[in-house]
Parts: C-alpha cells; sequence; structure tokens
C-alpha cells in the first residue's frame, strides 16, 4: 500500500492510493493519512483508481479520515474507484459522508 | 604450546649456532693479530739486539784496537821507529800489532787488528804480504776504506764501515776502527764483520726469540683456546638459562592467555548447553580481560533474553490460552444447534463461522420471534481478533435484545445502530444483514446495514442477490435509517448470507472468490441440503485460496423453507 501526496492547493490537497487497502495496508498509511487530515485546512480528493481491494479496516480509516475533515467544514471525495471498491463503499453506506466520483469535474462539482 | 616451544628451541639452537660461529671468528682473528704482535715484538727485539750489539761490537773493537795501540805505545817507546824490517822481527811486537779479533764467544775469527803508518803504508798485518804496501793501493777498490784511512792521517781517532769485496765477489759490510798509537807514527787499525762477529750472538738471540715467539704463539693458542673454551660455555650456558626462561615465561604467559581462553572455551560449551549462568574470571591479559567481560556480559544478556523469553513464551502461553477459551466463548455464543426452534420440518438451518485468528468479528444468529416468525442474522464486525470479537458480542447481545422488543428489522438495526454510534470516536461499525421470517407465509421481511445483500437461490435455478433496501453499516451515523422490504419465498427457496470473507478470499494470483463465483457455485449446489450446501460452498472458498492465509473471516449462513408437508 502507497500514499502520495500528488499536489495540493488552496483549496484541495490530492492524495493518490495504490494498492491494497487492508490491515496491513492500513497500518502502513493510516497514521499518515490521519496525520495529513487531522492538520489539513483543505478538502480531500484521494484517487482510488489504484487500490484493488477496500477492506473495513480500509473503510474505517476512509470514515475516521472524512468525519476529522467533516469536523472542520472539509470534505472528501473518493475520485475513481475500482467496481468492487465502490461497490463496497456503497455498500457499507459510507458514501453518505464520503461522495464518489469518476472524473475531477464532477469532484469539483460536489465540493 | 608445542609449536611455542619448538619455536623458542629453533631460535635457542641458531643462537648458540650463531654464538659458536661468531666466537670461532673472533678467536680466530685474535690468534692472528696476537700472532702478528708477537711476530713483530719478536722482530723488534732481534732489530733492537742488533742495533744494540753493533753499537757495543763497535766499542769493543774499538776498545781491542785501543788497547793495541796502548800497548803497542809501551812496547815502542825506545825503539827506532824508522827501521821497520827490525820491529817487523820482534815476535812480540807482532803478536800485539797483527792479532786475530775473534767474536765475543771466542769461538770464530771475526776480524784482524793490523798497523799501517801515517802515509798509509802497512807496518804489521797478518797477511805479511801486505806489509810494507800503501793502503792507496787499495783506494779504488775499496773506497771508503781508503777515506777513513785518509782521516786517520789527520784525526786521532776514525771509525766507520767500508764494503769488502772477497775473491769470490762476496760483499761483507765491515767495520774499521782506527787509532793513533801514541807516540808514534802509527796507526792502529781494528777491523771486524759486524755481522759475523756477532753472528753466533744474535743466532742465539734469533734462536731465542723464536723459541719465545713460539712459546707466547702456544701460549696464546692456549689461552685462546681456553678462553673461546669458556666462551662457548658461557655461550651454551647463557642460551640453556635463556632457553629455561623463555620456557617458564613463555609457560606462565601462555598460560595466562591460554587458561582464560580455555575456561572460555568450557564456558562456552556450557552455554551451548544451556546454562546460560556461566560465567568466566576476568582475569588476565587486557585482549583476554575484555572478551571475558564481553562473554560475562553475553552470559548476563542471554539470561535476561532467555529468562524476557520465557516470560514472554508463557504470556503468550497465556494469551493463547485466553484466547482459545475466548474462541470457545465466542463459538458458544453462536448457535451451534441448526434443528429449527419453531417450524419443524418446514425450515432447514445451516451455518459456519470461520474466523482468520482464533476469534473473529463475524456471526450470525437465528431465533425464534413467536411461533410464526424466527429472526436471522449476519454481521461482519470492523477489523478482528479480540477487538472485534468483543463487538461482535456485544452487537448480538444488542440484535436480541432489540428484536425481542421490536420484530422489525428495519427497527431492530436502527436500535442497534443507535446504541453502538455512542461515543464510538474510533468508528468502529458492523454490518449486518438482519430478516424475520414468517415460515407459515413464506414471507421474510429484512434490512440491511450496509452489509452484501444474500443470494437467493431458487428451485429453477434462478438465482439472484436480494435488492439492497438501503442502510448503512451500523455504527457510523446515528440517525441512520434502515429501510426494510418483503420477500416471498417458495417452497424449496434457500436464502445464503455470507460475508466479505467469501467473496473477497483470494487466490495466489491475487484473483478474488468474487460474487460471480459464488453464484457459480450455488448454481451447482441447488439439489444438495442446505448443510451441504453450505459446507460445500466453504471447502469450495478454502480450496479456491489454495493455502493462502485466511484475509478475513469466513461465515455463510443458509435457510430454505420446505414445502408444506
Amino acid at each position: 500500500m502507497e500514499m502520495k501526496v500528488v499536489r495540493g492547493d488552496a483549496r484541495l490537497t490530492r492524495i493518490a492510493l495504490s494498492g491494497i487497502l487492508d490491515l496491513e495496508g492500513e497500518s502502513k498509511i493510516g497514521n499518515e493519512f490521519r496525520h495529513l487530515a487531522d492538520s489539513s485546512k483543505t478538502h480531500f480528493l484521494v484517487d482510488m483508481s489504484q487500490v484493488s481491494y477496500l477492506a473495513s479496516l480500509g473503510i474505517r480509516l476512509l470514515f475516521t479520515t472524512a468525519k476529522s475533515l467533516a469536523s472542520s467544514g472539509k470534505k472528501m471525495i473518493v475520485l475513481s474507484p475500482q467496481p468492487m471498491v465502490e461497490e463496497t463503499l456503497m455498500t457499507s453506506g459510507t458514501a453518505r459522508l464520503i461522495p464518489i466520483a469518476h472524473d475531477e469535474d464532477e469532484a469539483l462539482r460536489l465540493l | 604450546m608445542l609449536s611455542y616451544l619448538v619455536i623458542i628451541l629453533m631460535t635457542t639452537l641458531g643462537m648458540v649456532f650463531l654464538a659458536d660461529k661468531v666466537l670461532d671468528r673472533l678467536m680466530s682473528e685474535n690468534l692472528e693479530t696476537a700472532s702478528e704482535a708477537v711476530s713483530a715484538l719478536a722482530k723488534a727485539d732481534n732489530d733492537l739486539s742488533e742495533t744494540y750489539l753493533t753499537r757495543f761490537g763497535e766499542k769493543l773493537v774499538e776498545a781491542q784496537g785501543h788497547q793495541a795501540a796502548a800497548l803497542l805505545s809501551l812496547e815502542l817507546s825506545k825503539r827506532d821507529l824508522q827501521d821497520y824490517g827490525e820491529i817487523r822481527k820482534d815476535k812480540e811486537l807482532r803478536k800485539i800489532a797483527a792479532q786475530n779479533i775473534y767474536t765475543p764467544e771466542g769461538e770464530n775469527i771475526a776480524g784482524h787488528i793490523d798497523v799501517f803508518d801515517n802515509k798509509g803504508v802497512a807496518v804489521w798485518h797478518l797477511n805479511s804480504s801486505v806489509e810494507g804496501r800503501n793502503y792507496s793501493e787499495w783506494k779504488d777498490e775499496f773506497p771508503d776504506m781508503w777515506k777513513l784511512v785518509q782521516r786517520s792521517f789527520t784525526e786521532d781517532r776514525v771509525q766507520g764501515y767500508y764494503t769488502f769485496i772477497d775473491r769470490n765477489q762476496k760483499a761483507a759490510k765491515k767495520f774499521m776502527a782506527l787509532m793513533h798509537v801514541p807516540g808514534t807514527p802509527f796507526v792502529v787499525s781494528a777491523v771486524v764483520e759486524i755481522d759475523k762477529y756477532f753472528l753466533p750472538v744474535q743466532e742465539k738471540i734469533r734462536d731465542a726469540d723464536q723459541k719465545a715467539e713460539q712459546q707466547a704463539r702456544a701460549s696464546i693458542v692456549k689461552s685462546t683456546g681456553s678462553t673461546l673454551d669458556h666462551a662457548k660455555f658461557l655461550s651454551l650456558g647463557g642460551s640453556l638459562i635463556l632457553l629455561a626462561l623463555a620456557g617458564f615465561f613463555g609457560f606462565w604467559f601462555t598460560g595466562s592467555i591460554s587458561r582464560p581462553i580455555m575456561g572460555l572455551r568450557d564456558a562456552v560449551k556450557k552455554i551451548g548447553e544451556g546454562d546460560f549462568q556461566v560465567q568466566v574470571s576476568e582475569r588476565g591479559p587486557e585482549e583476554v580481560k575484555q572478551l571475558s567481560q564481553s562473554f560475562n556480559l553475553l552470559g548476563r544478556q542471554l539470561t535476561q533474553y532467555v529468562n524476557r523469553l520465557a516470560e514472554e513464551t508463557a504470556a503468550k502461553q497465556r494469551m493463547e490460552s485466553e484466547l482459545s477459551i475466548a474462541a470457545e466463548i465466542q463459538r458458544s455464543l453462536l448457535p451451534t444447534s441448526f434443528s429449527p426452534p419453531v417450524g419443524g420440518d418446514r425450515l432447514e438451518i445451516y451455518a459456519v463461522m470461520e474466523p482468520a485468528r482464533n476469534v473473529g468479528g463475524d456471526f450470525y444468529d437465528f431465533f425464534s420471534i413467536d411461533e410464526e416468525n424466527m429472526c436471522f442474522a449476519i454481521g461482519d464486525v470492523c477489523g478482528k481478533g479480540v477487538p472485534a470479537a468483543i463487538l461482535m458480542a456485544v452487537t448480538k447481545s444488542l440484535l436480541e435484545t432489540a428484536a425481542g422488543e421490536n420484530s422489525n428489522p428495519g427497527h431492530v438495526l436502527a436500535r442497534v445502530n443507535r446504541r453502538l454510534s455512542q461515543n464510538n470516536e474510533s468508528c468502529v461499525f458492523v454490518t449486518i444483514f438482519c430478516c424475520v421470517l414468517n415460515f407459515k407465509e413464506g414471507k421474510f421481511i429484512y434490512a440491511n446495514g450496509g452489509h452484501d445483500s444474500p443470494l437467493v437461490i431458487g428451485q429453477q435455478e434462478s438465482i439472484a442477490f436480494l435488492d439492497h433496501p438501503g442502510g448503512p453499516a451500523l455504527g457510523l451515523f446515528q440517525d441512520a435509517v434502515f429501510p426494510t422490504q418483503e420477500f416471498i419465498m417458495e417452497p424449496g427457496d434457500t436464502l445464503l448470507a455470507f460475508t466479505d470473507g467469501v467473496t473477497e478470499a483470494f487466490d495466489r494470483t491475487g484473483r478474488f472468490f468474487a460474487k460471480e463465483n459464488l453464484i457459480k457455485q450455488a448454481r451447482r449446489l441447488t439439489d444438495r441440503s442446505v448443510r451441504d450446501v453450505v459446507i460445500d460452498l466453504f471447502k469450495e472458498v478454502v480450496s479456491f485460496s489454495d493455502g493462502m492465509s485466511q484475509a478475513d473471516d469466513i461465515t455463510i449462513l443458509a435457510f430454505r423453507l420446505n414445502k408444506k408437508v
């Protein structure tokens, strides 16, 4: 599991995740991801196009981070998840807090 | 140790050999030098003897000449000195004036005394044929002699050397002392061959010198040999003492190193046998001391490590034991009897739950609401292990309590959700599918809290996932609503609920089992009993994983509504 802050501006922090976001993946990037959200003053656009599997702990990571951002009036948008990941997000109901966008324009509209 | 002794011995022998060679060389050179010194001394002695003998001989010859001159002076005082013929007849005079000069030993003739007048005419001579002849006749043959003779005409005393050539052309160095006979015109001539004069004495001196030289050489050789023997003895003795000292100190030194090392070796052996308490003496050379200190430190650390390991192992065993008990407790929370509490043969139920670790977060449950209704639930707690197991137990308990108060699945999930959402800062959540089946009507009402939709397997191989009525995982949103839907089961229909441990099981290539494969496998099992469907499906999932470690708990719950009998 890898996490890269692709680029950012005053309004949006773009993060790209890749790999499997399971127990091991969460332990690898979890702290950094949460710390990034805690100290962020921007919305998060999380590109999950390269994440092939999202386990319950991954959902929890995204949810807690989104909740942290929401407490300061910011949003997290998941960008272009793979079908199985999108289904997991949709089924779990987390999409209510973490909207899903399939391209960046849609994501920007959702902000 | 043996190699050390061999080196010491070889070194000592080498030293002895070298010392022997050096001493031989030194003694040889000393002997040669001493011999040269003795030779030089003997020569100097000889030369000195010759010099003094020459001077002494000169004086003796001169004295003999003076004696002859004095006697002649007395004898000639009353004679007519003009009549040479008359005075030559006097035998007594002749005896004084013409006589041999003998060597000091008196054995050999070394010269003679003769007399000539102040014109050089020979008056007396041992060779009477010479008498009357003038010495000037030999001035060309013996010019040095003639010069001495000439000087005597004007000087009282003359002496000197000249070279005499005999008939055989053999040269001889002669000493001539000339002195006037007082009161006469005569000159006494004493002539000797100095070498011949002192030849016997010189030979004796030379012999004595040679003898002394030989004795000195012998003495030096003897003394040198003795000194050499002494030096060799000292060298050998010294070497043996050095060898003994080297051996002693070698034993002492190597012992001071080897003893601690042997101790270390024994200690290492003991450590190898499991005795980590062993300690070694921290004495000896600095390096060995440091090694011993390091070894003792290692021993102490090993002891601490082993103790800690034992404690950790014991703790781990306790934990494993506790986890095993927890797993048993967790299993005991799940129904293990699949005989329907109500409905009799109309219902067929079976379920499996295989946690990824000792304990898991998945659960299933079924219990009767009343005589006609039964509640079925399957859930998946976020995470794994003990925290998930605790939440699972709590959730299951909440679920049963809520269902006892209001059997509507939507209400049940909403109530459980509210309870789980309280103070849920860490955002743990549970996905639950819950349905209540009226087996008399063949209808069930269900709600879904973020869980994968179950499959409904129909009699005619119709297989489909139930619609998801919407509803998030429990614990995330406190105000969440869980809509319900109804489904009419035909006799023989089977509802197959599962957790994501089934569809998200993966093989060695990373490929997931997936819902498509679940449908495929379920279709294959339509004519089997519910129990066989569940067990075979579970085996398929395990087989699909092909030995890969189980990433998530696997839970399958199924029930079938049979035809009315």
